[in-house]
């Protein structure tokens, strides 16, 4: 059956749709509970205490580059998509209708939505907390740059969720569309990993390989070991790309999203392969 | 029904290991320019530095901050993933015919106080140890001193623990019912979780002043709701 893009994108809404209206969705709420408490609260502490604001992108990029958030933003996604590919009574009917190759591209449509909408939403409850105590635009806040030297603070708060490995080497605007690029690109790996577990019929056994993979990459970058650059987790922060002072790249940004690039291309032609020939009945798991 | 208890054994030994880890993980010194967890003071600090500080310094910083907001949603997985397989299983049917509505809601009801009051106690409990193995009772005042100092007993120290503990456990059990309350009147865990984890972040500042009253309370009105929400439950079905 050949391609149509109309069932593509008729598989990719259905989906999306159901799982913007999984009950599933408050854990974004709850993933916002640390962020508040490690990133938000800081900065918005250390503004008043300068009686300075901050830039609005500023939580934003700290929070794309925090070793423990970096850590829960993919764990909660997951959870979150784990009941997708929807294996339920309607879905033999329209795939027979629709042809395997339609609809396994609308999964994967489907998938990049997830991915936008939940970069979006989290990207938009950090602004609307930050917003009374910001400005927008393209230059690093003074409470970013000299909070730590003014106040004196002896456990560094600001430079470990600011570091000057950001804010010497580039603008709040290219460091936010870095940083989100890269997250981007991050959690479509992790969607396509997990979508490639389910044609598979080994959801949990990639799912430990994922959280396993995220886990030690965690751990290797918090110890600033250079075998990170092993993990895909550790292309997805752009804090370690660069060097704290000299204008230098510890590892490209550029070649971290071509990297991320070419690990979904491989893992989508290995999903498309395999969904025109699996067996239909050993798809997803049961649904929650 | 013991089966399914049975095979929540290994979410218990998880609990417990992550409540002591919680409890490291506290913030505690601030030595010059560094701050070091509870665990960072013992595995970083030496002896001598550590001999400022005592069992229950470490005790009231271990148990304070996220200890609050995470211990309990810990402590209430079990008994909550245990009711939830329940429902869903339909297991509760054949429990409830044989024991009669009233007896099978107050038997989960013991099961939460049970199942709570174990992971916490048992994770505080490690953790007490440690603290004791680590920091001295009283501290180092042998080149200093200070007018009016009196050292604190063994019986002081011990009824500070005990209070402390008391208070946690019959917050844990609190929401645990409160948990495993919601997830009778909607079975799906993920969403149960967030929305006790969100109210207990929101009412965090309530529950830190360590006023025994305010679980009691919470645990009596839950205590009283689940007969009615058991016979409402089993009504749906």
């Amino acid at each position: 059956m050949k391609i149509s893009m109309k069932n593509v994108f008729l598989v990719a809404i259905s989906e999306y749709r159901k799982w913007l209206l999984t009950p599933r969705i408050i854990m974004v709420l709850a993933m916002m509970v640390p962020i508040r408490e490690i990133v938000i609260l800081p900065i918005i502490r250390a503004s008043q205490y300068m009686n300075q604001p901050i830039n609005v992108l500023e939580p934003c990029i700290a929070t794309m580059n925090s070793n423990i958030i970096t850590l829960l933003v993919p764990l909660v996604f997951i959870v979150l998509i784990s009941s997708f590919p929807t294996v339920d009574g309607n879905m033999f009917f329209y795939i027979g209708r629709m042809g395997r190759s339609s609809w396994i591209i609308g999964e994967i449509m489907s998938d990049i939505m997830y991915n936008v909408t939940y970069v979006a939403i989290l990207t938009a409850m950090i602004l609307i907390q930050v917003a009374p105590y910001s400005f927008l635009a393209d230059g690093w806040s003074i409470v970013a740059t000299d909070y730590d030297r003014v106040s004196g603070n002896s456990t560094g708060t600001m430079s470990n969720l600011l570091a000057p490995n950001l804010f010497y080497q580039m603008a709040p605007y290219k460091a936010f569309a870095l940083s989100l690029v890269l997250l981007l690109l991050w959690l479509m790996v992790c969607t396509l990993f997990f979508q490639m577990g389910s044609v598979y019929g080994r959801k949990i056994l990639f799912f430990i390989i994922l959280v396993v993979q995220i886990a030690a990459g965690c751990a290797l970058s918090a110890l600033d070991n250079r075998l990170m650059w092993f993990f895909p987790v550790c292309h997805s922060f752009l804090k370690p790309h660069y060097q704290a002072y000299f204008r230098k790249y510890v590892f490209s940004p550029y070649l971290s999203v071509l990297i991320l690039a070419t690990i979904q291309g491989v893992l989508i032609i290995l999903i498309y392969r395999k969904a025109k020939t699996v067996n239909l009945d050993t798809i997803g798991g049961p649904q929650q | 029904m013991k089966i399914l208890h049975r095979k929540k054994i290994f979410i218990y030994v998880i609990g417990i290991a992550a409540v002591v880890i919680i409890c490291l993980l506290e913030p505690f010194i601030l030595i010059g320019k560094e701050q070091y967890s509870v665990l960072g003071s013992i595995v970083r600090l030496s002896r001598e530095e550590r001999q400022h500080y005592t069992v229950i310094d470490a005790i009231r910083h271990g148990i304070s901050g996220w200890a609050y907001i995470l211990v309990p949603i810990i402590a209430s997985i079990p008994q909550a993933s245990c009711v939830n397989d329940k429902i869903t299983s339909r297991f509760c049917l054949f429990a409830e015919s044989r024991q009669g509505r009233m007896q099978y809601a107050f038997t989960d009801l013991l099961w939460n106080l049970i199942s709570s009051s174990i992971t916490s106690l048992i994770g505080f409990g490690i953790y007490a140890l440690i603290c004791d193995t680590f920091f001295p009772t009283n501290p180092d005042m042998s080149q200093i001193q200070i007018i009016g100092y009196e050292e604190i007993s063994f019986t002081s120290q011990f009824l500070y623990i005990t209070n402390k503990f008391l208070y946690m456990t019959l917050y844990c059990i609190a929401i645990s019912l409160v948990t495993s309350f919601l997830v009778m009147i909607y079975q799906n865990l993920y969403f149960d979780l967030s929305v006790i984890f969100i109210l207990n972040y929101m009412l965090r500042r309530l529950f830190m002043r360590d006023l025994i009253y305010i679980p009691l309370i919470i645990i009596g009105i839950t205590a009283l709701m689940y007969g009615p929400i058991e016979k409402l439950r089993s009504r749906r079905l």
